[in-house]
């Protein structure tokens, strides 16, 4: 267990850092809806990921209506990499 | 929250693209143009304005069906999917790119061959049957990869188009006869399931936290 990122292993955070690697980004709407999360759940996890360097958040306007974008980084992307390698070992 | 399957939220991504049925709506409307264009090239006179015709065309089917459609599908789905169940940008890999214009090339100078050698008559009254087949195949994978039965209907009438286009002798009337059926089931199923995205998903949610 020691090599797990502790990070990583939450099934929430998990859940949203696998929705971003197949994306370029997100917004909050899709990810709320995916995730399954609440509202606030969902945003305190993604302040969890953006402190760790794992996701950038873009707070932005599309017309009028707030759109917080969501990406995840070279950092994140890696993580993830790592995470799975790591769960692979040791489930194999 | 139990371990999320990482595999399975991997194909849901994939799927969200054609939840709303709008990319087989947009493609069955193009394939209804490219029907429409063959009755107009069809009926135009030898002479000057035919050829340019001809010429152009097939640039604007490799132009539409690869770049135009993309660019016209995610217009229509910033105002019509997003705002309702979320914003998604892809990743575009350059070798997705690389291969649909090395197929483009390989398929304009394949056809461009068979015309210009002679052979080309006998051989293209089977393209049309060659094309459904494959796009049955095609599609048929799809479904099954993405868990999206709604593809396999028009999945069956490519495979009908395929066998229906030399049963009917349509000769050099195959192509228009293909896309123009195929174009109108995908449009259709795509209509259909745009109707039931919208009912589902009305607009008036709340965005964002």
């Amino acid at each position: 267990m020691t090599d797990l990122d502790r990070l990583l292993h939450e099934p929430a955070r998990l859940v949203i850092v696998a929705l971003l690697s197949g994306l370029k980004e997100a917004d909050f709407l899709y990810l709320l809806r995916e995730s399954s999360l609440t509202k606030g759940n969902l945003s305190s996890h993604l302040s969890r990921l953006e402190e760790a360097g794992y996701i950038e958040i873009e707070k932005t306007f599309r017309g009028k209506i707030p759109l917080t974008l969501v990406r995840l980084t070279k950092t994140g992307r890696a993580a993830l990499r790592d995470y799975k390698k790591a769960i692979n070992s040791l489930l194999a | 929250m139990v371990t999320p399957d990482l595999k399975a939220l991997a194909k849901h991504q994939a799927r969200y693209w054609n939840e709303d049925g709008l990319p087989e709506l947009v493609v069955g409307a193009l394939w209804i143009f490219y029907a429409g264009s063959l009755l107009v090239g069809t009926g135009l006179r030898p002479g000057l304005i035919r050829t340019a015709f001809w010429i152009v065309m097939p640039l604007v089917y490799v132009v539409g069906g690869f770049y135009v459609i993309q660019w016209g599908i995610k217009r229509i789905k910033e105002r019509v999917t997003y705002p309702r169940t979320g914003y998604v940008n892809y990743l575009t890999s350059r070798s997705a790119w690389a291969v649909g214009i090395v197929v483009s090339v390989l398929a304009l100078a394949g056809i461009t061959i068979l015309l210009f050698t002679g052979k080309g008559i006998g051989t293209m009254n089977l393209l049309p049957s060659i094309c459904s087949l494959l796009l049955a195949a095609g599609v048929a994978f799809l479904a099954i990869k993405q868990k999206t039965p709604r593809l396999l209907i028009l999945s069956g009438a490519a495979l009908v188009s395929a066998i229906g286009v030399p049963l009917l002798h349509l000769g050099e009337n195959g192509f228009l006869w293909m896309w123009l059926w195929l174009g109108t089931v995908s449009a259709v199923t795509g209509a259909f399931r745009l109707r039931s995205f919208l009912r589902e998903h009305p607009r008036n949610q709340e965005r964002e936290a």
